[in-house]
């Protein structure tokens, strides 16, 4: 994407989109959806789930773009609520019935992937763990051949992944959009559509919560203090 | 506060800007510019430095800020395959032809219904100019033109001369637009031209004269000169007629009205 077609607004991409202009959508999709893929991989744990939404997203926006009214909001908040709308559908659909092991947490075949720096997806290193749905239950472990530093710190990092995949949803959102996404706690109200304020208490209850799970499960040691 | 007393670590003179409670509060937010706990950033930490429990507290959070980082780390590239943007693409394009095939019905449906009204209006004006001349007799008369009303010397060379096979217009004939604000609204009338009166010798007379409308017996008629054996006229026949200032008939036109009502 050039920095010429990162000056063109959201409103006026969407409405040459609206009037049929096909660069138009490109550009809008490509700007938008690694936001929505992720906070739909890291709420759902599961690249096909991600996918899935990303596709209902976008397929809302070609459908339905007219629903969009800036005066409510960020375009961007308009497309997390939609994705948002979609995983809870289809929490309430997975909820009565039985989770296939396809369906589980691929996060952790993702992070072992980043750090192996080799090896797609469907070449996952780790053992996935059942029934990390998105609704937040089922764990998991992680275990392939490293070095003790690198095993603490792993360890804690899956830990911690574990933790926010058993955090209640409201909580899980403002740690994925805050923490992971990095986003200010103004856009993360813009995309939860809720106060600044909430955003903020959430994430304080969010973060005592996680450390909470953390201290229950094993005391957490810092990667930096291994090997000293 | 009361552990930190009783570890030794309480010092009270360093404690003014934030405590226990205030570092529990913005400690997530350290690292987070244009919060309230960045600004009170300095602080916070000094605080802990001083307080075991909320030191150990730093600790786990850094610890967990390590952990959410290598998370965001690894999947800050993450987007979703290419295949997703191929789909929404083809998905883009039919609802593009799909919008463009259901526009198309409706703008032939908006030119079709704009043709019928058009259609209607032109049949409304055409109709009674095409229907009119069946229903009104022709008169084979010596009728002078239609044009103007001449004295009998001038009138004299037209005789047998046919010129109401297509009737007139009188000038108070209405159009459609207007019928409809009239109070016999329904009524069009037609009519020949103006025919001289064979003892009418004065055309000057007709100068300060008037049109006057008359229901004449058709004998009246034959009276007057005018040849209408033949022609199909009714018993009662309504004409008008020019008179002269002293009241005396000057020429005569025939006017038949069709009632446009009885015609649709």
């Amino acid at each position: 994407m050039t920095r010429g077609t990162e000056l063109i607004d959201d409103g006026l991409l969407l409405r040459r989109m609206i009037a049929g202009d096909q660069d138009a959508f490109t550009l809008l999709y490509r700007r938008k959806h690694p936001a929505i893929y992720r906070f739909a991989l890291h709420m759902s744990g599961n690249c096909s789930v991600a996918e899935d939404v990303t596709q209902e997203v976008f397929m809302t926006l070609i459908r339905d773009a007219k629903r969009f009214d800036p005066e409510r909001g960020t375009l961007g908040g308009f497309l997390f609520g939609i994705a948002r709308n979609h995983l809870r559908r289809r929490w309430e659909q997975e909820r009565n019935s039985v989770p296939l092991p396809e369906s589980a947490d691929e996060l952790d075949a993702i992070m072992s992937q980043s750090r192996n720096g080799s090896g797609g997806i469907n070449g996952r290193h780790a053992i996935p763990y059942g029934n990390a749905n998105g609704n937040g239950h089922g764990l998991g472990i992680s275990a392939f051949p490293i070095h003790r530093d690198e095993f603490v710190s792993q360890e804690n990092v899956s830990r911690v992944r574990h933790a926010i995949a058993t955090l209640p949803e409201n909580y899980r959102e403002v740690v994925v959009l805050c923490e992971l996404d990095e986003m200010s706690y103004e856009d993360a109200a813009a995309a939860l559509d809720c106060p600044v304020g909430t955003v903020r208490s959430r994430l304080h209850r969010a973060r005592a919560l996680l450390l909470e799970k953390l201290r229950d499960a094993q005391p957490m040691r810092r990667a930096s203090a291994v090997g000293e | 506060m009361k552990e930190d007393s009783m570890n030794g670590n309480f010092e009270p003179e360093k404690m003014t800007r934030v405590d226990c409670l205030q570092f529990e509060e913005v400690l997530p937010e350290l690292d987070r510019p244009g919060t309230p706990g960045a600004a009170l950033r300095e602080a916070a930490l000094a605080h802990a430095e001083m307080c075991s429990r909320c030191g150990a507290l730093v600790t786990e959070a850094e610890s967990l800020d390590f952990a959410l980082g290598q998370i965001a780390q690894a999947t800050a590239e993450l987007q979703a395959p290419p295949r997703i943007e191929a789909a929404l693409l083809r998905e883009f394009h039919r609802g593009k032809s799909v919008a463009s095939s259901r526009r198309l019905p409706w703008q032939l449906a908006a030119l079709g219904a704009a043709a019928a009204v058009l259609l209607v209006i032109g049949l409304s004006f055409h109709r009674p100019q095409t229907t009119a001349p069946d229903k009104t007799p022709s008169v084979t008369a010596s009728l002078t033109p239609a044009s103007s009303v001449r004295g009998p010397s001038q009138a004299q060379p037209s005789t047998n001369r046919t010129i109401a096979n297509v009737p007139q217009r009188d000038s108070r004939t209405r159009t459609p637009a207007q019928k409809t604000d009239a109070s016999d609204a329904d009524a069009t009338e037609y009519a020949t031209a103006y025919v001289p009166l064979p003892y009418a010798y004065d055309p000057s007379e007709l100068e300060g004269g008037a049109v006057v409308r008359v229901v004449l017996p058709r004998s009246a008629l034959i009276s007057y000169g005018l040849p209408i054996e033949g022609m199909g006229v009714s018993e009662q026949v309504t004409a008008d007629m020019v008179v002269s200032q002293d009241g005396t008939p000057q020429a005569i036109r025939l006017v038949r009205q069709v009632n446009s009502k009885s015609n649709d």
